[in-house]
């Protein structure tokens, strides 16, 4: 049973990590999950089992949200999805699953963007908080 | 004093009950459910529990309320599909989207909808324009051998629609 419950948790995140500037890059999600449908009976007894689906996939890139998608019990059984991301600057990119039950799990990667000359592109710039002297 | 005592007593007349009421609740709650009867969920609408058939009006309803009456695009999104899927529980299928993902060029929800599952509706993908590309690839499940339909909704307000046949040999339960 609890082999069971552990199956339903697994996650797998795939994000390359690093790109060019301005590079469409590919982001591919897979969770392990049963996605009941909640209109199966059992065979023996006629019980339906209960509903459990992921309901919503949310993406995140340096905390804003770039991409979601809601879910509906069309979805099969261990669902992959695979989404588009366009590479501005280095960051974390963040995907998270809501169950139908409001039980959430995340995974998350980094992403490193380098410029035409092979510099990295930071979200923040470093030389401008360097430079303030109110900041000690 | 007496006064006192007598509100205590209340009081702990009111812990009691309320004690009573949530350990009841409780029990509901963890109660399994008996063999021979189906099982409701509370998050189970009745139409989930019981209406198992596929139902084409109510396909084409779902249809016309996301469309409400706009004209279609054409060569909007390409939907690629397979022809025959052997298995109905995994039908891999992608779109994308034919615009430039700059200011209200960029499509704000496509709907995926398989019209003869019984429950329709399969996934909607939010976009912004961050997404340098509205294009997805998803597992998808089908009963029988239907129409896959997707719409995507602009953000400047227009529509675009397409289908594509798929064969199903053996249908899943969805």
């Amino acid at each position: 049973m609890a082999n069971e419950e552990r199956k339903n948790w697994r996650r797998r995140l795939k994000v390359p990590k690093s790109a060019n500037k301005g590079e469409i890059i590919i982001i591919k999600t897979m969770a392990e999950h049963v996605m009941e449908p909640g209109v199966r009976r059992d065979p023996e007894t006629g019980v339906i089992y209960p509903k459990k689906i992921i309901d919503t996939v949310i993406c995140r890139f340096n905390g804003m949200q770039i991409f979601k998608s809601q879910w509906y019990s069309g979805v099969s059984a261990n669902p992959f999805m695979s989404f588009k991301m366009k590479a501005i600057t280095s960051g974390l990119v963040e995907v998270e699953w809501v169950d139908d039950y409001g039980q959430s799990s995340y995974k998350k990667a980094v992403l490193v963007v380098y410029d035409k000359d092979g510099k990295e592109i930071l979200p923040i710039k470093i030389d401008s908080i360097n430079s303030s002297k109110d900041i000690m | 004093m007496n006064i006192n005592n007598k509100s205590y007593s209340r009081r702990k007349v009111f812990s009691f009950l309320s004690g009573f009421f949530i350990a009841l609740c409780n029990k509901s709650a963890i109660a399994e459910f008996k063999a021979g009867q189906p099982f409701r969920d509370r998050f189970q609408t009745y139409r989930q529990t019981f209406r198992i058939e596929p139902d084409p009006v109510e396909a084409q309803r779902i249809v016309k309320n996301i469309i409400k009456g706009r004209e279609i695009r054409d060569n909007l999104i390409n939907l690629k599909a397979p022809d025959i899927a052997e298995n109905g529980n995994t039908v891999p299928i992608s779109f994308s989207v034919n615009c430039s993902m700059n200011n209200n060029d960029f499509p704000k929800t496509v709907h995926i909808l398989v019209l003869d599952n019984p429950f329709p509706e399969i996934a909607k993908f939010y976009f912004t324009p961050f997404s340098g590309e509205a294009s997805v690839s998803i597992r998808i499940r089908m009963r029988t051998s239907s129409n896959i339909v997707a719409i995507a909704e602009m953000a400047d307000g227009t529509v675009g629609e397409t289908k594509s046949y798929v064969d199903v040999t053996i249908g899943a339960c969805s």
